[in-house]
């Protein structure tokens, strides 16, 4: 079965282009090689880490090489725990992996490099060598979680996506959706961005366990965190994780004074800023500030810790909706400054969704809520749904899908968010 | 398997078989219906229900199905005919729906209308919409999967034609009472597959006929039309080429001298209309519906009437008049396109 | 048997959840439709010798016309004639002005009827830098550049979204259409 999902995952990592693979097979090697020799040589660790972390920034910070049309597939996604695997075989966290198949099927698990999570070796390693059955459990519950992931892109995060796109997809058009047209594109882009993130980590996690194999979690209804910091812990957890373990506390994390704390946290975040590319250093900054004073900021009353932090993220999304920062924060001005409400509301039935449509997104969006809201107890309930409710449930799921699911010929929101980077 | 065991995978079938009955439905129901607007999206489906016993079958676009009536031939010689048209039908869509017709019956003749023999594979004609209003309401068989395959955009899918619900979701919002009523059952919109058109438009403009670089037709066009004639010869049926008379897109002189030499290489009679309108005695200030592109029903009249004599003494194409059985369908067919021409 | 019908149906639904396959081409930074317009802006015309100064528009007087835009018609004179040309299925329609031996396409929108193209094969018709139907190709070549595309006997050069087209006969023009360039 792992032979099976190994040369079915090169597969589909070629399709993304032949080229990028032999860029993956110099990151695979030389890691595999290096960790043989790691304990006790500093220097082979950090030589292999950084010709990989060069590689990661040629091909991340400079986009507009032609090289990029042989960019790999995922370069980051898998950088990252090579990173992690070299760091960890070095600090004697576990021993080196001696069969190369194993590490190979490690750092190629194709359903983690589309978006993450980006996982620990230790832990995806004693899940891939573990015997492993296809169940009726494992069939149910990985379908029914990746049948939701897919729900949360095509039902919620592709229509707000086609809304999104009606304000931003023309750049000599910034101007006339200021104000409160600001403030809902902020709105929809947290929406779509958390839709569809969580939605792939949903596939691949739900596809992951059909197979018997565990993925860490990477979402945890990060939208109702009450500071930047619990934002954190919540948002893409193993990024979150890994910056903390191979940045932050590398640094010295908070054991070296407080001004000490906040310029690691600063650093942390620049490096968080800047893999998302050069645009998103002062995003970073801003985060990392927030992070460092959020605990101070926060208040008695739970609803409006969640109100304020989710405000205050999502005016902070503007970095990632507007192309350049000028354009953003001058976006985000407008919110405080242009109170269109008005003209909002008499331009939404031209935004590209029905009437119709607009009700279904709604109703996901409430779903989607919800089901955040209770996500612990539904969880553990939905494993010991008897047959019949899974059946039903993922039959609903499906035709819920197909029926209201923005996709097909016109749509090009479909795609994956984090993709590929 | 235990009893309990046994109950649970019968339950979970049975929520299953109700799911794919759903799934089924809401595939039919967000399909469009073409009943009642865009009807050329149900053109070529009602010749299921009459496919057979028929002396002449066309096949062709838009220039066919609005210029010439069946049931005008009939009226004028007794001929049976059906015309298998569709919006913008390109040739390879023709060759399938020819080769799909001839699996119900072998006609005498096959009339196919030469303006298709323009577009090529990268003709800018070329649109999903246009494949959708043909293909939709075809039944499925070996003919529709070639349809498919050979007129698919980059931008279309094959599952999407399996399943309607691919590509006519967003439709759930904008049902209306003819995809209600029309759900199991479909009503006739064609004579024979005429699509009957009075409203009178007198020719206007045209835009300025453009000079080409090149008036060879494109290769993939004479490859679908070899293989429609030797459909044709295999069938013992006769292939007879004709150019409807519609003054636009123009019909230049180098492609009709094209059609000319193919049909004489070939054996097979082409009959260009373009060149005929004196003699059929089309008056387009008035026998067109929309300036000139179409014939109206004065017009497909004009020409059915020229046609039928010419289907019948050069092409012996025979009086079916004399057939009880016939005469009584025709002429209550008659009787019902008569009556529908009043008003 | 058990264990093959799980394997079979594992299969299946990976494949299905697969079909909703990423797009690939949206690696980089995540969901900015502006931002890769510019990605894309960055890299092409690199290597070709291109004059910048030229405009791909054509002028009757002080009236610029440029396909893609709004059609003037009060601007200009009375057509000699319009011609609307209507599809099979009546999925919509364009209106033909002609001018002399000007032929302009309009194409209704939301915002109003924009220019879809500018055509004419006249030689008393010329383009603003001076090229007219008859003129050898090499004429065109040396005012508007190497940066086209030909497909037979039709060359096309692009820019800001115009698309200059020549259609050549035996190397000299037969016509000239500045056209819209659609997706």
């Amino acid at each position: 079965m792992n032979l099976i999902l190994f040369l079915v995952g090169l597969v589909i990592y070629a399709s993304y282009g032949i080229g990028g693979m032999a860029f993956l097979a110099f990151s695979l090697l030389t890691a595999y090689v290096a960790a043989r020799f790691v304990k006790g040589r500093k220097w082979v660790m950090i030589l292999t880490v950084a010709v990989n972390a060069a590689l990661l920034v040629f091909f991340k910070v400079l986009p507009y090489t032609k090289l990029t049309l042989i960019a790999p597939f995922g370069v980051s996604y898998y950088t990252f725990q090579i990173i992690s695997y070299l760091v960890d075989v070095y600090r004697g966290k576990y021993e080196a992996e001696r069969n190369l198949f194993w590490f190979a099927l490690y750092v190629t698990y194709i359903p983690h490099l589309f978006s993450g999570p980006i996982e620990r070796y230790d832990l995806m390693c004693q899940s891939l060598k573990d015997k492993r059955r296809i169940t009726w459990q494992s069939l149910s519950d990985g379908g029914l979680r990746a049948l939701w992931g897919a729900f949360k892109i095509f039902v919620i995060s592709a229509p707000a996506g086609v809304l999104l796109s009606h304000m931003i997809a023309d750049p000599k058009k910034f101007g006339e959706y200021t104000g409160a047209f600001a403030l809902f594109a902020m709105l929809l882009y947290a929406v779509q961005l958390y839709a569809n993130f969580s939605g792939t980590m949903d596939v691949a996690i739900g596809v992951s366990r059909i197979w018997g194999i565990g993925l860490s979690e990477n979402f945890d209804a990060p939208y109702f965190s009450q500071s930047f910091k619990e934002f954190w812990r919540r948002w893409h957890i193993t990024l979150g994780a890994w910056l903390r373990d191979y940045i932050y506390i590398p640094l010295g994390g908070s054991r070296c004074g407080k001004v000490r704390r906040v310029f690691n946290l600063l650093v942390t975040f620049f490096v968080s800023g800047i893999w998302h590319g050069l645009h998103y250093i002062l995003w970073g900054l801003i985060n990392g500030v927030f992070v460092a004073v959020g605990d101070k900021l926060k208040t008695r009353w739970k609803p409006l810790n969640i109100a304020g932090t989710f405000c205050l993220v999502t005016l902070l999304w503007a970095f990632f909706i507007w192309p350049d920062t000028v354009t953003a924060l001058t976006m985000i001005g407008s919110v405080f400054t242009t109170f269109n409400y008005g003209a909002l509301f008499a331009a939404l039935p031209t935004m590209g969704l029905s009437a119709g449509g607009g009700i279904a997104f709604g109703v996901a969006l409430i779903l989607l809520w919800l089901f955040d809201l209770k996500r612990e107890t539904l969880s553990a309930k939905a494993s010991a749904f008897r047959p019949e409710a899974k059946v039903a449930i993922a039959g609903a799921l499906t035709l819920a899908i197909l029926l209201f699911g923005v996709y097909g010929i016109g749509f090009d929101f479909g795609g994956f968010v984090y993709t590929g980077m | 398997m235990t009893k309990k065991r046994t109950l649970t995978l019968l339950r979970c079938l049975a929520i299953l078989m109700i799911l794919l009955l759903l799934f089924a439905g809401l595939n039919r129901l967000v399909e469009p219906k073409y009943m009642t607007a865009l009807v050329e999206g149900s053109m070529l489906s009602q010749y299921y229900r009459e496919a057979g016993g028929h002396d002449v079958i066309f096949v062709g676009d838009c220039e066919v199905y609005a210029n010439f009536s069946p049931l005008e031939l009939y009226r004028e010689k007794g001929i049976t005919a059906y015309v298998r048209g569709s919006s913008q039908q390109l040739i390879w869509q023709s060759y399938y729906v020819l080769k799909e017709t001839l699996r119900y019956e072998t006609p005498k003749a096959v009339v196919w209308n030469v303006n298709a023999m323009r577009y090529g594979e990268n003709a800018a004609v070329i649109k999903e919409s246009y494949n959708r209003l043909a293909i939709d309401q075809m039944r499925w068989s070996a003919e529709k999967v070639g349809i498919i395959r050979a007129s698919m955009t980059e931008d279309e899918s094959f599952l999407s034609y399996v399943f309607p619900i691919l590509r006519y979701h967003s439709r759930i919002y904008d049902l209306t009472k003819e995809d209600l009523t029309y759900f199991f059952t479909e009503q006739d919109t064609t004579w024979n597959g005429h699509l009957m058109n009075q409203e009178v438009k007198p020719v206007g403009s045209f835009p300025a006929k453009r000079p080409l670089a090149d008036y060879a037709f494109p290769a993939i066009c004479y490859d679908y039309l070899d293989q429609m004639r030797k459909l044709c010869e295999e069938k013992g049926v006769e292939l007879i080429l004709v150019k409807a008379p519609s003054l636009y897109p123009y019909w230049y002189d180098e492609y009709d001298a094209q059609m000319e030499a193919y049909a004489s290489e070939h054996n097979l009679a082409f009959y260009n209309f373009t060149e005929m309108v004196d003699e059929l005695g089309i008056d387009f200030t008035t026998d067109t519906y929309d300036g000139g592109y179409h014939l109206n029903l004065a017009g497909a009249k004009k020409l059915s009437a020229y046609f039928a004599e010419t289907l019948a003494t050069r092409h012996g194409i025979p009086d079916r008049r004399n057939d009880p059985e016939i005469k009584a369908v025709y002429d209550e067919k008659l009787a019902q396109y008569d009556e529908a021409q009043k008003g | 048997m058990k264990q093959l019908l799980l394997f079979l149906l594992a299969a299946l639904l990976t494949l299905a959840l697969a079909a909703c396959s990423p797009n690939a081409n949206n690696s980089g930074n995540p969901n900015t439709p502006a931002q890769s317009d510019s990605d894309n802006g960055g890299e092409s015309n690199a290597d070709n010798q291109t004059d910048n100064t030229v405009v791909y528009a054509y002028k009757i007087g002080k009236i610029v016309l440029t396909p893609g835009e709004l059609l003037p018609l009060d601007q200009l004179p009375t057509p000699d004639s319009v011609a609307q040309v209507d599809s099979c299925a009546g999925d919509g329609y364009d209106n033909f002005y002609t001018f002399g031996n000007l032929e302009i396409t309009g194409h209704p929108t939301a915002e109003g009827e924009i220019i879809y193209s500018i055509y004419f094969f006249s030689p008393e018709v010329a383009t603003p830098e001076g090229v007219k139907p008859g003129d050898p190709f090499t004429k065109a070549a040396d005012i508007y550049g190497s940066d086209y595309t030909r497909n037979h006997n039709t060359v096309i050069y692009t820019k800001d979204g115009v698309d200059l087209i020549f259609v050549l006969t035996d190397e000299n023009i037969l016509s000239i259409e500045y056209m819209m360039v659609t997706e």
